[in-house]
């Protein structure tokens, strides 16, 4: 069975019939053939991807700040804001499609020092290091990251695949 | 081992600082998914003020000595375990002496990689193994003494290098 | 494959055994040791394809196991590798004249390691 499912505040309406568009604070898991996952501006925040090529599941999480303990409230309504709850509400609902853990592929790709705020705070930084401490805690291996730097990313992630194309400025690269 | 001409840096004790920031730096970030920043008074007020672990470890690299000993709250030592082991959420608690031997561990791995910073990358050194006991918080105001911030949790790095430093090492 | 891990810290032998683990790496066993003298003894009753060993470490460091190895024809295929907070070329260099297959320096990921013993591993079966 082909599912798209958005999540977390996503609207049906944004994207088409072959693409979801993820905001930030968002995820989203899909099994639909011919589908891409995209995603904007990820600059301090991090995109996370995942894929099981037997399963054909593909999801990915937009997430802005490390912990949720933060802001607990904003937690319980929109947990992909956080690391440490979106990550595991990716990773469920990707279960919840056949994705199984060991063989999950997972890419990461953001956590940039952009000017402002976020980078007086190391936010893009704080992120990275959340992101792969959880990945660690549960057993899941990076297999590919495009992270840091001081430009904001966009990512397309194509569900058939699990490939990722990751556009900074003008230039373009393929994980 | 050594010839002619070219310079190593000699381990000088008031250079210290910043090649011992670098490296808890580095063992935190790589090794723990820890972040480590600048240290402020209120952090320290707000920590423990018993059961820290510190953890000494003794250099010798033929021509200098030393030592470096890192000094870890109790909370902070049981985040770093959980980092490092990947301990899962719902397993049980560490015993106490695997936290013990994991503080040494870092003390280990922060010494190492200072060395290596300080000395050069052509010279090996030897390292004790780590001694690790439980302490009153350390005090603010000692000379030789680096004070960080590693996941908001205040860290304190001392070393000690012998007076031979002043030797300059030789190396083709 | 039997893998024996030697390092004097029982959690970074815990972290690497781990590692493993997650790994594809078809593992039969993994042994465990705390300075070269426990690891010779293993070596001896044990037949292990791929050793990873620390350098600094009480009794025998890493460096002595490696040397006491190299002389005894019996361990000729044994794929080693050094896991240690010494990266200086003056090691490396050592390690080289000892067979060693890969040379990683503390501190490290987990994807690191991983893709080391990937690399070992495959030595160790060719």
């Amino acid at each position: 069975m082909n599912e798209s499912l958005q999540l977390a505040g996503t609207s049906n309406d944004r994207g088409s019939s072959t693409r979801l568009i993820i905001g930030i604070g968002e995820l989203a898991v899909s099994t639909a053939r011919g589908m891409k996952i995209t995603t904007h501006a990820v600059g301090s925040c991090i995109a996370v991807c995942l894929f099981d090529p037997a399963a054909h599941v593909a999801g990915m999480l937009h997430f802005l700040l490390p912990e949720a303990s933060i802001n607990p409230g904003r937690a319980a309504t929109h947990p992909a804001v956080f690391a440490d709850t979106g990550i595991p509400l990716l990773f469920q609902k990707a279960y919840s499609h056949g994705l199984l853990k060991q063989r999950a592929i997972v890419k990461l790709v953001g956590g940039a020092d952009m000017v402002g705020a976020t980078a007086a705070f190391s936010t893009g930084k704080r992120n990275l290091l959340a992101a792969r401490n959880l990945l660690w805690r549960n057993g899941v291996f990076i297999a590919a990251e495009d992270v840091g730097g001081t430009d904001a990313r966009t990512v397309h992630m194509s569900v058939d695949d699990g490939r990722l194309q990751v556009m900074t400025g003008r230039s373009q690269k393929e994980l | 081992m050594t010839s002619s001409h070219t310079q190593l840096k000699p381990l000088a004790p008031d250079a210290a600082v910043a090649p011992i920031r670098a490296a808890v730096t580095a063992v935190a970030e790589q090794s723990f998914y820890a972040m480590v920043d600048g240290c402020d008074e209120k952090t320290l007020e707000k920590s423990p003020p018993n059961a820290w672990l510190v953890a000494m470890i003794r250099f010798d690299d033929g021509h200098t000595s030393g030592s470096l000993a890192c000094w870890v709250p109790p909370d902070l030592a049981l985040t770093m375990f959980d980092s490092f082991c990947g301990r899962e959420p719902g397993q049980p608690l560490p015993p106490a002496h695997q936290i013990y031997d994991l503080v040494g561990e870092f003390s280990n791995m922060v010494c190492g990689d200072w060395l290596s910073r300080s000395i050069g990358h052509r010279q090996s050194f030897e390292l004790s193994q780590p001694i690790v006991v439980q302490a009153p918080r350390p005090a603010n105001n000692i000379s030789r003494r680096l004070w960080v911030k590693v996941n908001e949790r205040p860290m304190a790095v001392d070393w000690y290098v012998n007076q031979s430093f002043s030797m300059l090492h030789l190396e083709a | 494959m039997r893998i024996l891990i030697v390092d004097d810290s029982s959690m970074m032998r815990s972290m690497i055994k781990r590692v493993v683990r997650m790994t594809d790496v078809p593992v039969d066993e993994i042994l465990e040791a705390g300075d070269g003298a426990e690891a010779l003894k293993l070596l001896e009753s044990h037949d292990v394809q791929l050793l990873l060993t620390d350098i600094n470490m009480p009794v025998m460091n890493g460096a002595d196991l490696l040397r006491r190895l190299a002389k005894n024809d019996r361990w000729r295929d044994l794929t080693r590798v050094i896991i240690s907070t010494d990266g200086s070329t003056e090691r490396r260099e050592e390690a080289a004249d000892l067979s060693v297959c890969c040379y990683l320096k503390k501190p490290f990921s987990p994807e690191v390691l991983r893709d080391v013993l990937t690399h070992a591993a495959e030595a160790a079966r060719a």
